[in-house]
Parts: C-alpha cells; structure tokens; sequence
C-alpha cells in the first residue's frame, strides 16, 4: 500500500530529524559550557580574569620578597667592610636613578579628564578623549622642565617604559590603566607648571578638545618605585678594551 | 500518524544517549541537516494528503537537498560567504509554504461552518 510506504519513510525522515535536534541541542550545550572554545560568555571570560589576577597578585608578592631578601644581603655586605659599603652608596645612587626606589619631595600633580562636552560638534569622537600620545607629550614637556621624577597612575616611569594606546585604556610598564590619569612630577613646580601652560603648548591644545587638566602644586609627595623586574635577555655590557681604533685615525 | 511519532521517539532516545558531541566548527552543517529534514517532512506530509507521494521522489529529495545544502554551505566556508544563511532561507520559505499547504488541507477537511455554529451555540 503506497500509504504506509508514505508513513514508513515519513517516520523515517521524523527519527533523523528528532535525532539531530537533540543531538544538536545537546552539542550546543555542552560547547557552550566548554571554556577552551571560542564561544565563551561572559561570566567565564571574567572568572578566567580573576584567576589571573590572583596569580599575577601571588607572582607580585613572590617579587616583593625577592627585593626583599636583595635589600638584606644588601645590608649584610655593607656591614661587612668599607669598600663594600662605598659599592652600596653607587648602588643606592643608580637606584635612585633608575627609578627603582620611592622617592619624595615638591612638585605637581597634572590629572587629565576626558571631555564632558555634550555631543561633540565635528564628528570625531577620538579627539575629546585622553590619549597615548596626549600622555606622552604632557611627559616630554616635563621632562624638558628638569622632572626628576614620574609616575602615570602611580606606574613609575624609568628608562624602559612605555606609554601606548591599547584600546580604550593606554598601557604603562605592560600595565593597562584608564583615565583619568594623574601624573606625579617631582621637580621645580613653577617652572613644570609653566613649561605646560605655554602658549600654544600641551595644556593649551588639549582644553580645545574640552580634556579637562587640572594642576596642582605639592610641597610634598611621594612617588612610588618601579614595580616590575628588570629583565635583560639580550643586551650586554660592551667593555672598552685596549685595541686600537680599526681605523687607525686616532692614537 | 502512528509511524511518525515513533521515529521521533526513536530519534530522540538516540540523540540523548549517543556519547559524541557535534564540535562548534560543525554545528553549522548539522543545523542545516536539521531544515534540510524539517523540510522534507513536511513535504511527505503534503505528498500524502494530495495523493501523490513517491517514494523515490522522497528519498532522493531528503538525501539529495541534505547533502546540496551541506555543500553549499561548506563551499560558503570556503569562499567567506556566509552561504549556510541562503540555504536557511530558502528551507524556511519552503518550510511556511509547505505548512501553509498542510494547514488549508486540514481546514478543509473539517468544514469552517459547523464549527462557527458549534461555537454560536456555545457561546449562547
């Protein structure tokens, strides 16, 4: 009978079909409750955050305890004999330098808003928000008024730091960190106030986007020491030897 | 009707204790083997009531349209088209338009008028 040859493939084509739905259904389930696959929501993307910031917290520590035992071994030899103890005051010295110490003492706060306009009128958006580069010009203009010291968000900049765009936040020291941004100089106030209030200079350009800068003196603050580990993978102290210039024009 | 609804019942158990899962990358290809089958149903069901059910038409229909959506969608893969929404359309229309068939034979078959009186004197 031709009817139930319908029924039977009808009923055939129905087994497929449920099969696959529930396969189907199921596979979406269990993928979506898979971490390592790309479609992953939200909530595990931010507990994976939050496992690695718990390590990146423990691995902070570890370094801290690292300086630690450094500044007492550091101690021990200084005691240990007077040329030991000249070696430690240079150290302490390139330390201070390098950024890798707290320091104090006078200077100015710069703290840079994004703009509050409302709806900015020439289309751009990406002009009335606080960039890399904006940091980056506020850092050059005190560096050039004799800042001896700076931090970005209290990341401390030394000799290798970087301040790059990465995303809506820039990136100082490989460490993410959003506006506003307050910057710590110490140095000569006045003359680092006036060296960013110039005619025409940073301050000046960024209030035209409506970024809000605001400026404040300290007779006092502190500046917090570089937090990371110096690493030198590849960079060697060239030591000057006696051989002749290869060219042979200077004796 | 009875053929039908053990075949899901059967396609379901199956689908619950099989011990593979279908991997993210190929849930695309299943889901449309689930229209392609969805449609094909359909199709027999509107094939029988208008008497004109084949059995080879229907065989071949349901394997050939399951393995040229497959294809297709696997050529859009390749070509960075998203071609498996095509293949979705067009079993969708089929789908509604089949179904719009199924509905009117049904309706048909049980008179309109008798119902609105049944319902008049209900109401009443």
């Amino acid at each position: 009978m031709n009817n139930r040859k319908a029924q039977l493939s009808i009923g055939f084509v129905c087994m497929v079909l449920a099969f696959f739905i529930t396969w189907q259904v199921k596979s979406v389930y269990k993928n979506s409750a898979d971490p390592t696959l790309g479609v992953v929501r939200a909530d595990q993307l931010q507990n994976m955050l939050r496992l690695e910031k718990e390590k990146n917290e423990a691995l902070y520590k570890q370094v801290m305890e690292y300086k630690d035992e450094i500044a007492e071994y550091q101690a021990s030899i200084s005691q240990d004999s007077n040329a030991a103890s000249i070696l430690k005051n240079d150290l302490d010295k390139a330390e201070f330098l390098a950024g890798m110490t707290e320091v104090e003492g006078p200077g100015l706060i710069i703290t840079l808003k994004d703009s509050q306009m409302a709806n900015p009128t020439s289309g751009n958006e990406n002009l009335y928000v606080v960039h890399d580069d904006d940091v980056l010009k506020v850092l050059n203009e005190l560096r050039a008024a004799g800042a001896e010291a700076i931090s970005v968000n209290e990341e401390r900049i030394i000799a290798t730091s970087e301040i790059r765009c990465a995303g809506p936040t820039i990136s100082v020291n490989n460490n993410r960190t959003a506006a506003p941004f307050v910057i710590k100089a110490i140095g000569d106030s006045k003359q680092l106030e006036s060296a960013l209030m110039m005619r025409g200079g940073v301050v000046d350009t960024l209030t035209q986007w409506g970024i809000e800068v605001e400026l404040k003196h300290k007779s006092n603050m502190n500046i917090a020491a570089y937090k990371g580990a110096v690493k030198n993978n590849y960079a060697k102290k060239v030591v000057p030897t006696a051989t002749p210039d290869p060219n042979g024009t200077k004796q | 009707m009875l053929f039908p609804i053990i075949g899901a019942i059967i396609g379901v158990v199956a689908g619950v204790f099989i011990p593979y899962t279908v991997s993210a990358s190929y849930s695309i290809y299943v889901a449309i083997a689930i229209l392609a089958a969805f449609d094909s149903m359909l199709g027999g069901f509107v094939a029988m009531m208008n008497k004109n059910f084949k059995l080879l038409i229907f065989i071949t229909g349901f394997f050939g349209n399951a393995i040229l959506s497959v294809l297709i969608v696997f050529l859009g893969t390749k070509l960075g088209l998203d071609l498996y929404i095509a293949v979705g359309v067009v079993f969708a229309i089929r789908i509604f338009q089949n179904f719009a068939i199924i509905r009117r034979f049904l309706l048909n078959k049980w008179p309109k008028s008798d119902k609105i009186e049944k319902n008049a004197e209900k109401k009443a």
